[in-house]
């Protein structure tokens, strides 16, 4: 306890002090093996560790829980990589944190007709290496994205793009080969890089090596796999970021990030574990949470379950599965019940006069009962660190079915090896996924999952695939939110899954760090975060 | 040392590396298919098969494996299916990061094991013995990633000493080392203190008395060298247990490192990136073997190269 006060006192007292300090304490600590290095090994230390005091031009450090493995934007399509990506680059559009669409890098648009979209591009706005933005970089984005040679998997979010027309410098049009009503939202995670220096850097790996976009941060330098670090792009056409620069360290490791920010190496980190947040928060720290548009479900593979064909005895699995207790005790409150619909509050399509399935064991028996399945047995699938809380969700839930009268069968299996046997139909059981619907905000991209044509087959119900359809050609937005809200309607009556809540994108927060807030899709917005 | 045996432990290490590319080529091609980890979900099936033709790996699995094997003799293991650049530049980048550790790893267990050994033997069954077994034995039953973290709790939370995570300088580089190197620590000390108490029993330490030498050259000049054949080898397998360690003290510290890369592309099935990785760890074993090889003549001049 001695030597901890010491510390705390050396450390208010100044830097070089406590370097002094440190060196006693190493003598003492018998680190003399390490003595030949000992003048550079006493230099590192006292730049290594941070001390608590700060220069006001320190770096914002971020501990973060993945690095994106490339930083083409194009070719990764992982919501981890948002994070990283939005703090270079920019869509044409923007989603805000309250899920409002907004003009970005195009002020303006509109349909010139069904399979046309016309920008308006904002003007003044250059690449972080001076590359002026323009309808040409517009179009050589797009047309790099929807070509097959690029092998962009992001493609999937424009899939109808057929080429675009540049009309004037500030002026371009997107022609479509068929009506895509997501298509303005999908241009918000359409990231625009820079035509004339990736070319120059002759590709993707060159591009890696210092990557270029508008966003409030340029990316300064890094080293794969362990950090980046960012500079406040100065120019920046919302206003320059309060922030001189930022790092981001990678620690995958959820112990290893939680030790990060308690020991001082890192100024928040991402991720924050349930099961940490009373400790650090009861270390002083503050914790900064949203809920995420992404919803944890139960899936259960009707089309390759057939005992489970029957839709009374997947209602009575939602009957059956008390969502209340899971959110109070595995998630320790901090998740948000699903209303028995695949979206929350947060989406586009979200139908209010939806409800959730009570806890209700007596009548999902009954229901198992009337659909002849009193003796149900049901393998259930159960990943660890795939989502946040999942080994321990899908063990309540399956607890939940047994006390129901339901024989389940806990299998354990590495998140890879579902998703393999997951797209191969094979995955013959219940199994615990985060749906996500950001970033678009919208529950066609949840529902697009569950069509009876989907590669990974889940559900399989003609007029949901009908609906669907229709709502995907309807233009008119509140049309279509009304043929969205229908469609929750119907799965809930005949439901894919169980249906169990939003999880929330935790981070933990040093009282130095000042302005941050939490999103609802993965994004680590730093724009008006300050550092004391 | 003779051309010709350089040359055969060449055709060995040829043998062994066509071997291990085998062995990992066929072992994840078991794990699955890629391409349908790399696309988002709802991704239409005509699109995911065109991803799959592109990519290669639609074809049967021997016609994969003759092309794996073309590329392989230059050395390509084609690209990154995550980081789409060449694979094993991407490992290469990596490799730094890991020999660093290994090194300062090897060098705390060479510098904590030996001293202890020695120390063990020649103060047989005393106080510091016992200690010292009891030290190894701890050593040895702490798992890596426990050991990790307590150092992490206790030096950079609690006393806030040292940092944690990543590799900035050397002051990142100790408690890593530590973790990796302990485990090896105990089992030099053992074999050194084996060793030694084999050769302090034998006839030329006398004689070496007998002429009026220190206690400290018997030691050091006579015992010690004779008693560090057998623990030679042991450091030289203990390297290899240090590279594969690395892969778990990689994870605990965010060492960037060949490791977690490992563990990495393995969670996404990056076939090429897990196979190039694979690759280069065996090329570093086979390349700690042999100079290790060549260690033992200059040990002990009796060993010859035939």
């Amino acid at each position: 306890m001695n030597v901890k006060r010491q510390i705390a006192d050396q450390k208010t007292s100044g830097r070089r002090r406590a370097g002094m300090n440190r060196r006693e304490l190493l003598r003492r600590g018998g680190m003399a093996g390490l003595a030949a290095a000992g003048a550079a090994f006493l230099r590192d230390i006292g730049s290594a560790v941070p001390a608590a005091e700060a220069a006001p031009a320190e770096p914002l450090r971020v501990g973060v829980g993945a690095l994106p493995a490339t930083l083409d934007a194009h070719l990764n399509n992982s919501g981890v990589s948002f994070a990283t990506y939005f703090q270079l680059y920019e869509g044409l559009t923007n989603i805000t944190a309250d899920g409002r669409l907004e003009p970005a890098l195009a002020t303006a648009w509109r349909y010139v007709n069904d399979l046309t979209l016309e920008l308006d591009l904002r003007r003044g706005v250059t690449f972080h290496n001076g590359e002026p933005f323009d309808a040409g970089v517009v179009k050589w984005n797009l047309e790099r994205i929807i070509n097959p040679a690029t092998k962009a998997i992001v493609k999937g979010r424009i899939p109808t793009v057929d080429h675009v027309d540049v009309v004037d410098p500030y002026k371009a049009r997107i022609v479509l080969k068929a009506p895509a009503a997501l298509l303005t939202k999908a241009l918000a995670v359409t990231f625009m890089l820079p035509p004339k220096y990736f070319e120059a850097q002759g590709g993707t790996p060159g591009f890696n090596t210092h990557p270029v976009g508008t966003g409030p941060f340029a990316y300064a330098e890094g080293a794969p796999g362990d950090h980046i670090r960012f500079a406040a792009n100065a120019k920046y056409w919302r206003g320059a970021p309060k922030l001189q620069s930022v790092i981001y360290q990678n620690i995958p490791e959820d112990g290893a990030r939680v030790a990060a920010l308690q020991s001082g190496q890192v100024d928040m980190i991402q991720n924050l574990p349930v099961i940490n947040v009373d400790s650090v928060k009861s270390a002083g720290f503050s914790i900064e949470e949203a809920y995420m548009s992404r919803m944890h479900v139960i899936n259960l593979m009707i089309p390759i379950v057939p005992q489970l064909r029957d839709k009374r005895i997947r209602q009575a699995l939602n009957y059956a599965v008390d969502k209340n207790a899971l959110i109070s005790r595995v998630m320790r409150g901090h998740a948000k019940l699903s209303e028995g619909q695949l979206v929350g509050e947060d989406g586009y399509g979200y139908a209010s006069r939806v409800k959730t399935f009570p806890y209700d064991p007596a009548r999902a028996k009954q229901l198992l009962a009337a659909a002849g399945a009193a003796n149900l047995e049901l393998t259930c699938f159960v990943t660890q660190g795939a989502y946040i809380q999942d080994k321990t969700t899908m063990e309540a839930v399956a607890g939940f079915l047994r006390a129901a009268g339901v024989r389940t069968n806990l299998q354990p299996i590495q998140f890879s090896a579902m998703s393999q046997r997951f797209f191969a139909n094979t995955l013959t059981g219940g199994n615990l996924q985060g749906m996500n619907y950001f970033p678009a905000e919208d529950a066609d991209f949840v529902f697009a999952n569950y069509r009876s044509d989907a590669v990974a087959r889940m559900y399989d119900n003609p007029l949901f695939d009908q609906s669907l359809n229709t709502s995907e050609q309807e233009l008119d937005a509140q049309r279509r939110l009304a043929l969205l809200q229908n469609i929750n309607v119907l799965l809930h009556d005949d439901p894919p899954v169980i249906f169990l809540f939003q999880p929330p994108d935790l981070f933990g927060v040093s009282r130095r760090v000042a302005g941050f807030m939490a999103r609802h899709d993965a994004r680590i917005d730093l724009l008006n975060v300050t550092k004391a | 040392m003779s051309t010709r045996y350089i040359a055969s432990r060449l055709a060995q290490a040829l043998i062994v590396l066509w071997g291990i590319s085998t062995i990992v080529f066929v072992a994840i091609h078991l794990a699955g298919d890629p391409v349908v980890l790399m696309v988002p979900q709802g991704t239409p099936r005509a699109e995911i098969d065109e991803l799959r033709h592109q990519l290669g790996y639609d074809a049967p699995l021997a016609v994969q494996y003759v092309r794996f094997l073309g590329h392989l003799a230059h050395l390509d293991f084609s690209e990154s299916l995550a980081y789409h650049e060449p694979a094993l530049g991407v490992v290469l980048a990596h490799l730094p990061a890991t020999l660093k550790l290994a090194v300062a790893a090897a060098v705390f267990m060479v510098a904590t094991g030996l001293p202890l050994g020695v120390l063990a033997a020649v103060r047989r069954n005393s106080l510091a013995d016992r200690l010292g077994l009891a030290v190894a034995l701890l050593g040895q039953s702490a798992p890596t990633f426990w050991l990790g973290i307590m150092l992490i709790l206790l030096f950079s939370v609690h006393w806030r000493l040292l940092p944690s995570i990543g590799d900035r300088g050397f002051a990142s580089l100790v408690l890593p080392a530590i973790a990796l190197g302990s485990f090896s620590t105990a089992k030099i000390s053992r074999i050194t203190r084996a060793g030694m108490l084999e050769v302090l029993r034998s006839d030329f330490l006398r004689t070496a008395r007998a002429k009026g030498a220190t206690e400290r050259t018997v030691l050091l000049r006579h015992a010690l060298p004779n008693a560090m054949l057998s623990a030679a080898t042991v450091i030289g397998l203990e390297i290899a247990v240090l590279l594969g360690g690395a892969v778990i003290t990689e994870t605990v510290f965010a060492w960037p490192g060949m490791g977690r890369l490992a563990v990495q592309a393995i969670g996404q099935l990056d076939f090429p990136l897990v196979q190039a990785d694979v690759f280069t760890f065996a090329v570093l074993l086979l390349l700690v073997n042999f100079l290790v090889d060549l260690a033992y003549p200059l040990l002990d001049p009796r060993v010859r190269f035939e």
